[in-house]
Protein backbone atom coordinates (compact mmCIF):
# COMPACT_ATOMS: atom_id res chain seq x y z
CA UNK A 1 0.00 0.00 0.00
CA UNK A 2 1.09 3.43 -0.43
CA UNK A 3 2.95 5.52 1.73
CA UNK A 4 1.52 9.13 2.95
CA UNK A 5 3.94 11.87 1.99
CA UNK A 6 3.70 15.05 4.68
CA UNK A 7 5.33 17.38 2.25
CA UNK A 8 7.05 17.61 -0.95
CA UNK A 9 10.50 16.33 -0.28
CA UNK A 10 9.49 13.36 0.98
CA UNK A 11 7.12 12.72 -2.03
CA UNK A 12 10.69 13.95 -4.45
CA UNK A 13 12.60 11.45 -2.55
CA UNK A 14 10.39 8.80 -3.55
CA UNK A 15 9.85 9.81 -7.42
CA UNK A 16 13.85 9.78 -7.60
CA UNK A 17 14.19 6.21 -6.49
CA UNK A 18 11.55 5.46 -9.68
CA UNK A 19 13.47 3.09 -11.85
CA UNK A 20 15.55 5.31 -14.91
CA UNK A 21 14.94 2.66 -17.46
CA UNK A 22 11.89 0.40 -18.54
CA UNK A 23 11.96 -2.62 -20.71
CA UNK A 24 9.41 -2.08 -23.28
CA UNK A 25 7.04 -4.88 -23.51
CA UNK A 26 8.48 -6.58 -27.07
CA UNK A 27 11.92 -5.61 -28.94
CA UNK A 28 11.63 -2.43 -31.21
CA UNK A 29 15.00 -2.42 -32.46
CA UNK A 30 13.92 -4.54 -36.12
CA UNK A 31 11.23 -1.54 -36.69
CA UNK A 32 13.50 0.70 -36.40
CA UNK A 33 16.37 -0.58 -38.20
CA UNK A 34 13.60 -1.04 -41.18
CA UNK A 35 13.08 2.54 -41.24
CA UNK A 36 16.40 3.67 -40.66
CA UNK A 37 18.38 1.65 -43.16
CA UNK A 38 15.60 1.22 -46.03
CA UNK A 39 12.36 2.79 -44.80
CA UNK A 40 13.67 5.89 -43.05
CA UNK A 41 13.91 8.12 -46.63
CA UNK A 42 10.91 6.41 -48.30
CA UNK A 43 8.57 8.94 -47.29
CA UNK A 44 9.84 11.95 -48.74
CA UNK A 45 11.37 9.62 -51.66
CA UNK A 46 7.60 8.82 -52.50
CA UNK A 47 6.72 11.81 -52.40
CA UNK A 48 9.75 13.19 -54.29
CA UNK A 49 8.68 10.09 -56.87
CA UNK A 50 5.31 11.76 -57.03
CA UNK A 51 6.26 15.32 -57.51
CA UNK A 52 8.69 14.79 -59.67
CA UNK A 53 6.27 12.69 -62.70
CA UNK A 54 3.74 15.25 -61.86
CA UNK A 55 6.66 17.97 -63.37
CA UNK A 56 8.03 15.72 -65.91
CA UNK A 57 5.24 15.67 -68.58
CA UNK A 58 4.16 12.13 -67.57
CA UNK A 59 0.86 13.23 -69.96
CA UNK A 60 3.40 12.82 -72.91
CA UNK A 61 5.04 9.21 -71.84
CA UNK A 62 1.97 7.56 -70.08
CA UNK A 63 1.12 5.45 -73.12
CA UNK A 64 4.60 4.73 -73.65
CA UNK A 65 4.98 3.48 -69.97
CA UNK A 66 2.41 1.34 -70.18
CA UNK A 67 4.01 -0.30 -73.38
CA UNK A 68 6.59 -1.08 -70.97
CA UNK A 69 5.23 -1.87 -68.41
CA UNK A 70 3.83 -4.60 -70.13
CA UNK A 71 7.14 -5.13 -71.52
CA UNK A 72 8.74 -5.21 -68.25
CA UNK A 73 5.84 -7.81 -66.57
CA UNK A 74 6.11 -10.24 -69.79
CA UNK A 75 10.01 -9.68 -69.11
CA UNK A 76 10.20 -10.78 -65.35
CA UNK A 77 7.25 -12.71 -65.21
CA UNK A 78 9.05 -15.89 -66.09
CA UNK A 79 11.62 -14.66 -63.60
CA UNK A 80 11.19 -16.44 -59.89
CA UNK A 81 11.48 -14.56 -57.45
CA UNK A 82 11.90 -15.76 -53.75
CA UNK A 83 13.72 -15.88 -50.94
CA UNK A 84 16.68 -17.68 -52.48
CA UNK A 85 17.40 -14.73 -54.86
CA UNK A 86 18.05 -12.35 -51.59
CA UNK A 87 20.96 -13.05 -49.74
CA UNK A 88 20.53 -14.87 -46.42
CA UNK A 89 21.75 -12.59 -43.59
CA UNK A 90 23.17 -14.30 -40.93
CA UNK A 91 25.74 -14.24 -38.19
CA UNK A 92 26.57 -12.09 -35.51
CA UNK A 93 28.23 -9.69 -37.52
CA UNK A 94 25.55 -8.88 -40.23
CA UNK A 95 23.10 -8.82 -36.67
CA UNK A 96 19.70 -8.20 -35.97
CA UNK A 97 19.13 -4.97 -37.45
CA UNK A 98 20.18 -5.74 -41.15
CA UNK A 99 18.36 -8.73 -40.98
CA UNK A 100 15.03 -7.11 -39.75
CA UNK A 101 16.27 -4.65 -42.69
CA UNK A 102 16.54 -7.20 -45.42
CA UNK A 103 13.14 -8.97 -44.82
CA UNK A 104 11.59 -5.96 -44.59
CA UNK A 105 13.01 -5.05 -47.65
CA UNK A 106 11.66 -7.86 -49.38
CA UNK A 107 8.34 -7.91 -48.32
CA UNK A 108 8.19 -4.61 -49.74
CA UNK A 109 9.71 -5.64 -53.14
CA UNK A 110 7.85 -8.50 -53.78
CA UNK A 111 4.40 -6.83 -53.12
CA UNK A 112 5.41 -4.27 -55.11
CA UNK A 113 6.69 -6.70 -57.64
CA UNK A 114 2.89 -8.52 -57.66
CA UNK A 115 1.04 -5.26 -57.86
CA UNK A 116 3.37 -4.67 -61.03
CA UNK A 117 2.58 -7.32 -62.87
CA UNK A 118 -1.20 -6.90 -63.11
CA UNK A 119 -0.49 -3.42 -63.59
CA UNK A 120 1.37 -4.42 -66.63
CA UNK A 121 -1.55 -5.51 -68.72
CA UNK A 122 -2.05 -2.70 -70.88
CA UNK A 123 -1.54 -2.44 -74.05
CA UNK A 124 -1.49 0.68 -75.96
CA UNK A 125 0.88 2.67 -78.35
CA UNK A 126 4.68 2.42 -78.11
CA UNK A 127 7.02 4.90 -78.03
CA UNK A 128 10.76 4.32 -79.50
CA UNK A 129 12.68 6.61 -77.36
CA UNK A 130 10.82 6.69 -73.99
CA UNK A 131 10.27 2.92 -74.21
CA UNK A 132 14.67 2.70 -74.32
CA UNK A 133 15.10 5.44 -71.82
CA UNK A 134 12.98 3.32 -69.39
CA UNK A 135 14.97 -0.39 -70.64
CA UNK A 136 17.87 1.35 -69.85
CA UNK A 137 17.15 2.39 -66.72
CA UNK A 138 15.48 -0.81 -65.62
CA UNK A 139 18.98 -2.57 -66.89
CA UNK A 140 20.96 -0.49 -65.58
CA UNK A 141 19.19 -1.53 -61.83
CA UNK A 142 19.07 -5.05 -62.75
CA UNK A 143 22.73 -5.38 -63.58
CA UNK A 144 23.96 -3.69 -60.19
CA UNK A 145 21.57 -6.16 -58.36
CA UNK A 146 23.21 -8.95 -60.25
CA UNK A 147 26.36 -7.22 -59.52
CA UNK A 148 25.58 -7.06 -55.61
CA UNK A 149 24.45 -10.51 -55.39
CA UNK A 150 27.49 -12.04 -56.84
CA UNK A 151 29.18 -9.77 -54.50
CA UNK A 152 27.23 -10.90 -51.57
CA UNK A 153 27.89 -14.60 -52.09
CA UNK A 154 31.15 -14.14 -51.31
CA UNK A 155 30.81 -11.62 -48.60
CA UNK A 156 27.68 -12.07 -47.20
CA UNK A 157 28.14 -10.32 -44.12
CA UNK A 158 29.64 -7.33 -45.73
CA UNK A 159 28.01 -4.42 -43.88
CA UNK A 160 28.15 -1.85 -46.79
CA UNK A 161 27.62 -4.71 -49.45
CA UNK A 162 24.16 -4.81 -48.01
CA UNK A 163 22.83 -1.82 -47.10
CA UNK A 164 23.73 -0.89 -51.01
CA UNK A 165 21.31 -3.78 -51.80
CA UNK A 166 19.14 -2.01 -49.56
CA UNK A 167 19.49 1.16 -51.09
CA UNK A 168 18.62 0.10 -55.14
CA UNK A 169 15.99 -2.50 -53.76
CA UNK A 170 14.13 1.18 -52.52
CA UNK A 171 15.37 2.62 -56.42
CA UNK A 172 13.80 -0.65 -57.85
CA UNK A 173 10.28 -0.10 -55.47
CA UNK A 174 10.35 3.96 -56.79
CA UNK A 175 11.07 2.81 -60.57
CA UNK A 176 7.72 0.53 -60.32
CA UNK A 177 5.84 2.47 -58.03
CA UNK A 178 6.39 5.33 -61.13
CA UNK A 179 5.94 3.04 -64.01
CA UNK A 180 2.55 1.75 -62.13
CA UNK A 181 1.48 5.51 -61.71
CA UNK A 182 2.17 6.47 -64.89
CA UNK A 183 0.13 3.20 -66.84
CA UNK A 184 -2.80 4.19 -64.07
CA UNK A 185 -3.05 7.53 -65.65
CA UNK A 186 -2.35 5.97 -68.76
CA UNK A 187 -5.67 4.12 -68.84
CA UNK A 188 -7.99 6.21 -67.00
CA UNK A 189 -6.93 8.47 -70.53
CA UNK A 190 -8.06 5.61 -72.69
CA UNK B 1 32.50 -3.64 -35.15
CA UNK B 2 33.29 -3.41 -31.53
CA UNK B 3 36.28 -4.43 -30.42
CA UNK B 4 34.61 -4.64 -26.53
CA UNK B 5 34.77 -8.21 -24.41
CA UNK B 6 30.88 -9.44 -24.04
CA UNK B 7 29.68 -8.26 -20.66
CA UNK B 8 32.39 -5.62 -20.39
CA UNK B 9 31.10 -2.08 -19.78
CA UNK B 10 30.22 0.15 -22.01
CA UNK B 11 32.15 3.54 -21.13
CA UNK B 12 31.57 6.84 -22.40
CA UNK B 13 34.67 6.49 -25.02
CA UNK B 14 32.57 3.57 -26.39
CA UNK B 15 29.64 5.68 -26.43
CA UNK B 16 31.70 8.36 -28.49
CA UNK B 17 32.92 6.52 -30.75
CA UNK B 18 29.79 4.85 -31.74
CA UNK B 19 28.34 7.95 -32.22
CA UNK B 20 30.96 8.40 -34.64
CA UNK B 21 30.63 5.47 -36.67
CA UNK B 22 27.01 5.58 -36.48
CA UNK B 23 26.88 9.41 -37.62
CA UNK B 24 29.31 7.83 -40.62
CA UNK B 25 26.25 5.40 -41.63
CA UNK B 26 26.92 2.69 -39.15
CA UNK B 27 24.18 1.07 -38.38
CA UNK B 28 25.54 -1.48 -36.61
CA UNK B 29 27.12 0.97 -33.81
CA UNK B 30 23.69 2.84 -34.02
CA UNK B 31 22.13 -0.26 -32.69
CA UNK B 32 24.79 -0.21 -30.01
CA UNK B 33 23.57 3.24 -28.83
CA UNK B 34 20.22 2.32 -28.81
CA UNK B 35 20.79 -1.06 -26.59
CA UNK B 36 22.70 1.21 -24.18
CA UNK B 37 19.72 3.66 -24.22
CA UNK B 38 16.42 2.31 -24.91
CA UNK B 39 15.47 1.36 -21.62
CA UNK B 40 16.09 5.34 -20.36
CA UNK B 41 14.26 6.84 -23.51
CA UNK B 42 11.17 4.34 -23.32
CA UNK B 43 10.85 5.06 -19.62
CA UNK B 44 10.66 8.76 -20.39
CA UNK B 45 8.19 7.95 -23.29
CA UNK B 46 6.11 5.65 -21.22
CA UNK B 47 5.80 8.42 -18.40
CA UNK B 48 5.56 11.20 -20.21
CA UNK B 49 2.30 9.83 -22.73
CA UNK B 50 0.60 8.73 -19.01
CA UNK B 51 1.50 5.13 -19.12
CA UNK B 52 0.20 4.27 -22.69
CA UNK B 53 2.84 1.48 -23.70
CA UNK B 54 2.10 0.91 -27.54
CA UNK B 55 1.97 5.02 -27.65
CA UNK B 56 5.42 4.94 -26.05
CA UNK B 57 6.50 2.46 -28.12
CA UNK B 58 5.55 4.27 -31.03
CA UNK B 59 7.27 7.43 -29.61
CA UNK B 60 10.71 5.46 -28.98
CA UNK B 61 10.93 4.41 -32.38
CA UNK B 62 10.35 7.66 -33.62
CA UNK B 63 12.83 9.11 -31.54
CA UNK B 64 15.69 7.01 -32.34
CA UNK B 65 14.67 7.29 -36.18
CA UNK B 66 14.58 11.28 -35.39
CA UNK B 67 17.77 10.78 -34.15
CA UNK B 68 19.83 9.08 -36.60
CA UNK B 69 18.36 11.51 -39.39
CA UNK B 70 19.94 14.44 -37.20
CA UNK B 71 23.17 13.21 -36.29
CA UNK B 72 24.93 15.28 -38.22
CA UNK B 73 23.95 17.85 -35.77
CA UNK B 74 25.41 16.05 -32.85
CA UNK B 75 28.73 17.93 -32.23
CA UNK B 76 29.91 15.72 -29.19
CA UNK B 77 29.57 18.48 -26.84
CA UNK B 78 26.85 16.42 -24.28
CA UNK B 79 27.11 12.65 -24.39
CA UNK B 80 24.78 10.74 -26.63
CA UNK B 81 22.95 9.61 -24.18
CA UNK B 82 21.87 13.32 -23.22
CA UNK B 83 21.13 14.51 -26.51
CA UNK B 84 19.32 11.50 -27.14
CA UNK B 85 17.25 11.92 -24.40
CA UNK B 86 16.28 15.54 -25.55
CA UNK B 87 15.53 14.45 -28.74
CA UNK B 88 13.26 11.94 -27.26
CA UNK B 89 11.64 14.35 -24.73
CA UNK B 90 11.47 17.11 -27.95
CA UNK B 91 9.49 13.93 -29.97
CA UNK B 92 7.50 12.58 -27.18
CA UNK B 93 6.14 16.42 -26.21
CA UNK B 94 5.67 17.25 -30.07
CA UNK B 95 3.86 14.44 -30.49
CA UNK B 96 0.90 15.07 -27.37
CA UNK B 97 1.07 18.26 -28.66
CA UNK B 98 -0.96 16.75 -31.73
CA UNK B 99 -2.37 14.33 -30.37
CA UNK B 100 -4.17 16.75 -27.37
CA UNK B 101 -5.88 18.76 -30.14
CA UNK B 102 -7.73 15.11 -31.45
CA UNK B 103 -8.10 13.16 -28.46
CA UNK B 104 -9.41 14.59 -25.29
CA UNK B 105 -10.28 11.17 -23.43
CA UNK B 106 -7.79 10.20 -20.82
CA UNK B 107 -5.67 7.43 -21.37
CA UNK B 108 -4.59 4.91 -18.82
CA UNK B 109 -1.51 3.03 -17.44
CA UNK B 110 -1.13 -0.31 -19.04
CA UNK B 111 -0.52 -3.52 -17.32
CA UNK B 112 1.86 -3.74 -14.59
CA UNK B 113 5.55 -2.58 -14.50
CA UNK B 114 6.64 -4.65 -12.25
CA UNK B 115 8.44 -7.47 -14.95
CA UNK B 116 9.42 -4.00 -16.98
CA UNK B 117 11.69 -2.45 -14.61
CA UNK B 118 15.49 -2.48 -15.75
CA UNK B 119 17.80 -2.91 -13.03
CA UNK B 120 17.58 -2.93 -9.33
CA UNK B 121 15.34 -0.12 -7.60
CA UNK B 122 15.35 1.09 -3.91
CA UNK B 123 11.66 1.74 -3.58
CA UNK B 124 8.95 -0.98 -2.91
CA UNK B 125 6.69 -2.15 -5.72
CA UNK B 126 3.66 -0.62 -3.91
CA UNK B 127 4.84 2.19 -3.46
CA UNK B 128 6.22 2.47 -6.85
CA UNK B 129 3.03 1.36 -8.79
CA UNK B 130 1.14 3.98 -6.40
CA UNK B 131 3.83 6.35 -7.55
CA UNK B 132 3.40 5.29 -11.21
CA UNK B 133 -0.25 5.20 -11.39
CA UNK B 134 -0.66 8.81 -9.29
CA UNK B 135 1.84 10.51 -12.13
CA UNK B 136 -0.04 9.02 -14.90
CA UNK B 137 -3.06 10.44 -13.95
CA UNK B 138 -2.23 14.01 -13.72
CA UNK B 139 -3.15 16.38 -15.87
CA UNK B 140 -0.69 16.98 -19.32
CA UNK B 141 0.93 20.22 -18.29
CA UNK B 142 1.62 18.86 -14.71
CA UNK B 143 2.27 15.41 -15.64
CA UNK B 144 5.17 16.80 -18.28
CA UNK B 145 6.87 19.00 -16.06
CA UNK B 146 6.84 16.64 -12.76
CA UNK B 147 8.75 13.99 -15.20
CA UNK B 148 11.10 16.03 -17.10
CA UNK B 149 12.11 18.13 -13.70
CA UNK B 150 11.40 15.73 -10.64
CA UNK B 151 12.08 12.34 -12.43
CA UNK B 152 14.65 13.27 -15.00
CA UNK B 153 16.10 16.08 -13.75
CA UNK B 154 15.71 18.84 -16.18
CA UNK B 155 15.73 22.88 -14.84
CA UNK B 156 12.54 25.20 -15.38
CA UNK B 157 14.37 26.92 -17.79
CA UNK B 158 14.92 24.24 -20.20
CA UNK B 159 11.33 22.69 -19.81
CA UNK B 160 10.20 26.07 -20.75
CA UNK B 161 12.22 25.93 -23.69
CA UNK B 162 10.60 22.35 -24.67
CA UNK B 163 7.59 23.28 -23.63
CA UNK B 164 6.56 26.66 -25.03
CA UNK B 165 5.37 27.91 -21.65
CA UNK B 166 7.02 30.34 -19.13
CA UNK B 167 9.28 29.44 -16.72
CA UNK B 168 6.62 30.74 -14.16
CA UNK B 169 4.17 28.28 -15.02
CA UNK B 170 6.87 25.59 -15.50
CA UNK B 171 7.15 26.13 -11.27
CA UNK B 172 3.53 26.18 -10.82
CA UNK B 173 2.77 22.91 -13.01
CA UNK B 174 5.46 21.71 -10.74
CA UNK B 175 3.66 22.63 -7.65
CA UNK B 176 0.34 21.04 -8.78
CA UNK B 177 1.75 18.17 -10.02
CA UNK B 178 3.05 17.52 -6.72
CA UNK B 179 -0.11 18.57 -4.60
CA UNK B 180 -1.80 16.20 -7.05
CA UNK B 181 0.26 13.11 -6.38
CA UNK B 182 0.42 13.82 -2.96
CA UNK B 183 -3.23 13.68 -2.88
CA UNK B 184 -3.99 10.79 -4.78
CA UNK B 185 -1.60 8.79 -2.73
CA UNK B 186 -3.20 10.07 0.58
CA UNK B 187 -6.43 8.87 -0.24
CA UNK B 188 -5.45 5.68 -1.22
Amino acid sequence: MSRLFSNDKELVAAIQKLPQAINPRRELWPGIAARLLNGGARGEDYRRDRQSSKRSGWRNQAVAASIVIAFFAGLMSGRQIGTEDFPQTKGPVMGLAMQAAHEASEREYLAAFREFIPVGAARTLLETQAVENIENSWADLQQAESALLAALRDYPENTYLNQKLLDLRAQQLGFMRQLAMLDQFSRRKT
Amino acid sequence: MSSREPGQPVTGDDESSWAEQAREGDAGAFERLYRLHHGRIYALCWRLCGGDAALAEDLLQEAFVRAWNKLHLFRGDSSFGTWMHRVAANVALSDRRIRLRRVKHETHMDESIERTAMGASDIGQGLRNDLEQAISQLPERARTVLVLYDVEGYQHAEIAEMTGMAVGSSKAQLHRARKLVRKALNHE
